[in-house]
């Protein structure tokens, strides 16, 4: 009896912790975006600018959106990590300098890609981060000659 | 200093005034000053608790839209100096147990403003600070805004207040004049008027319809003057009557006194007898006068005789001699007093021949009616006597002396329609008149006197 409870309880834990794990290890991210200006291709420095809110409106004057997932989300973390090479705190201290001073719009954060991907859908000039898009109608940016990095 | 009704009605007004428009002019201003510091600290506040909620919010929950709106709203607020986020890092002392909380800028806008942490407001800038916890970072919001809002809302006040409190003081003075005329108008109309009334003129009247106090007090007054008017009319007629009897008491008091003497007698209540060294004493008498009286009715008598004597007074009215009393049928007056003269001896010389030559005409009317008239014998003598008044009951001037009885024996002595005059009168008319001398006659009492008939003027 014993040992089926614990099997049990075995089982439960890694079914829960299953799916973190294989985000974990399948952290690709890919940045999706909406607007016919936002250029397709983009290197990784040119993407870090867009991200970092160096650059304010795309080349038709669309100001741009950032999208981001929450940083205590794995997604968030690893957007955090791999782009920003900074941690969610800091990105969130970096972000709120820059929008106290009024020199950027702040990211909107979102708890799901799939709303992320709403958003950027629905924004003219956003630009999101997502580990993969599902969204067909939102363009995708290849970054270093990579959809998915 | 005396100040007029309209005066004082108008300091009146004018104080209360002035205090309202001091009140204006300093306690409104101070009050409102204070009331405009207190929502201008309470909005600083207010901007700084948003903006902190805001930081919470976005530190937290990774939503910047309510810091970006709150810091928009803050930052394009002309009054802002800058709104600065204060970041408070715990510092640990070396033995783990003590800390300090030390506090960095972490970032400001406008940037390049250099912010003091502890900064308490001051008179150019109003500092407020809003704290603020999340779980990335603690600290505070930190708003500096200017005061020239502040001066120039004061300055706006104190402009408002100075044109409110003028406006109110002229506004105070027109009614403050508008009521002292219109409060004095009738009390000066009434004074003017009783400055008249008291003058006499009782024709004054004070119009005022006003029901007021002033109202009353015009009706009163005219009331007053026409009542007056009434009394003094009364008054005047009484006046009027009792001058009417007085000058009867007059003339009937001059009829039996002297001029001089009546007044003496009015004034003092008492006339002092007087002695005249020199007057000229006549007496007529009406020749067998007793027979003839006893010839005609009492009344026809008395008539004959007021006849007679009222020709005498009206004939030594005209030369100034005083007529004394009448004694039946004897007249007697005198000349030279009271009043003393120095023409007496003529002027009673005058009027007997007048008087005379009254009774030859008399007599002539008389005869041609188919009557008797009298015929007169006149005596005059000059000399010394006393004059007064005798009696306290139906008093009658009178004169005492020998004077008195030698001119009524010449008149005894005279002839009828003669004039018998003395040696001393003779001597002194001699020249102006022709006489005529009669020799010594014996007098009862005086011995054998020298007298002497005057006929007339000389021609």
């Amino acid at each position: 009896m014993v040992r089926i409870l614990r099997n049990f309880i075995l089982a439960m834990t890694m079914g829960l912790l299953l799916p973190m794990y294989m985000y974990a290890q399948d952290d690709l991210l890919s940045v999706v975006a909406n607007g016919e200006s936002i250029p397709e291709v983009m290197d990784m420095a040119q993407l870090r600018a867009v991200l970092m809110g160096e650059k304010l409106r795309w080349n038709d004057g669309t100001r741009v959106s950032i999208a981001l997932m929450k940083t205590n989300t794995p997604i968030g973390s690893s957007t955090c990590e791999k782009l920003y090479k900074m941690s969610g705190n800091d990105l969130n201290k970096y972000f709120l300098a820059l929008v106290f001073q009024g020199k950027v719009k702040a990211p909107t954060f979102f708890n799901s890609t799939s709303e992320l991907e709403a958003y950027v859908a629905q924004t003219p000039g956003a630009i999101g981060v997502v580990p993969k898009a599902k969204d067909p109608s939102l363009k995708i940016i290849t970054v270093d000659g990579k959809q998915q990095f | 200093m005396i100040l007029s009704v309209r005066s004082k009605i108008l300091l009146t007004v004018l104080s209360v005034v002035m205090l309202f428009a001091l009140f204006i002019l300093f306690y409104y201003p101070a009050r409102q000053t204070a009331y405009l510091l207190d929502n201008y600290n309470n909005q600083i506040e207010n901007l700084a608790k948003t903006v902190a909620l805001g930081v919470r919010i976005a530190l937290n929950e990774e939503n910047f839209e309510g810091v970006e709106t709150a810091i928009d709203f803050v930052r394009h607020d002309d009054r802002l100096n800058y709104v600065s986020i204060i970041q408070f890092d715990t510092i640990w002392e070396a033995d783990t147990k003590n800390f300090k909380i030390q506090k960095k800028i972490f970032s400001t806008s406008p940037e390049n403003v250099e912010v003091d942490p502890e900064a308490v407001s001051d008179d150019l800038y109003i500092n407020k600070s809003a704290p603020f916890t999340s779980k990335i970072m603690n600290g505070e919001i930190k708003v500096s805004f200017t005061t020239t809002e502040i001066e120039q809302g004061k300055r706006q006040i104190r402009l408002a207040s100075a044109a409110a409190s003028i406006t109110v003081f002229i506004i105070g003075l027109c009614i403050g004049y508008w009521l002292a005329r219109n409060i004095s108008k009738p009390v000066l109309a009434l004074r003017d008027a009783a400055h008249k009334v008291g003058k006499g003129d009782l024709t004054q009247s004070v119009s005022n319809k006003s029901r007021d106090e002033i109202g009353e007090l015009s009706v009163a007054f005219n009331k007053m003057v026409k009542d007056l008017n009434v009394a003094r009319s009364e008054v005047n007629q009484r006046t009027h009557e009792l001058t009417k009897e007085k000058e009867k008491s007059d003339e009937l008091l001059l009829n039996i006194l002297p001029l001089e003497t009546a007044e003496e007698l009015k004034n003092t209540g008492t006339a002092q007898a007087k002695f005249y060294d020199s007057v000229t004493v006549m007496f007529t008498d009406f020749k067998d006068f007793t027979p003839k009286s006893k010839t005609m009715s009492a009344n026809k008598l008395v008539a004959e005789l007021h006849d007679c004597f009222s020709r005498f007074d009206h004939i030594i009215k005209n030369y100034n001699i005083e007529k004394i009393k009448t004694i039946g049928d004897a007249y007697m007056c005198v000349a030279g007093l009271p009043v003393v003269n120095d023409t007496h001896p003529f002027e009673a010389v005058n009027a007997a021949i007048e008087l005379r030559d009254c009774m030859l005409a008399y007599n002539k009317e008389k005869e041609a009616m188919g009557e008797h008239g009298f015929d007169v014998r006149i005596g005059i003598h000059t000399g010394p006597v006393v004059a007064g008044i005798v009696g306290v009951n139906k008093f009658a001037y009178d004169i005492w002396g020998e004077t008195v009885n030698t001119a009524a024996r010449l008149e005894q002595n005279s002839v009828a329609n003669m004039i018998n005059i003395s040696a001393s009168l003779y001597n002194i008319i001699k020249d102006a008149y022709d006489c005529e001398l009669r020799g010594n006659i014996f007098v009862k009492g005086l011995g054998e006197l020298p007298m002497y008939f005057v006929h007339g003027l000389k021609k």
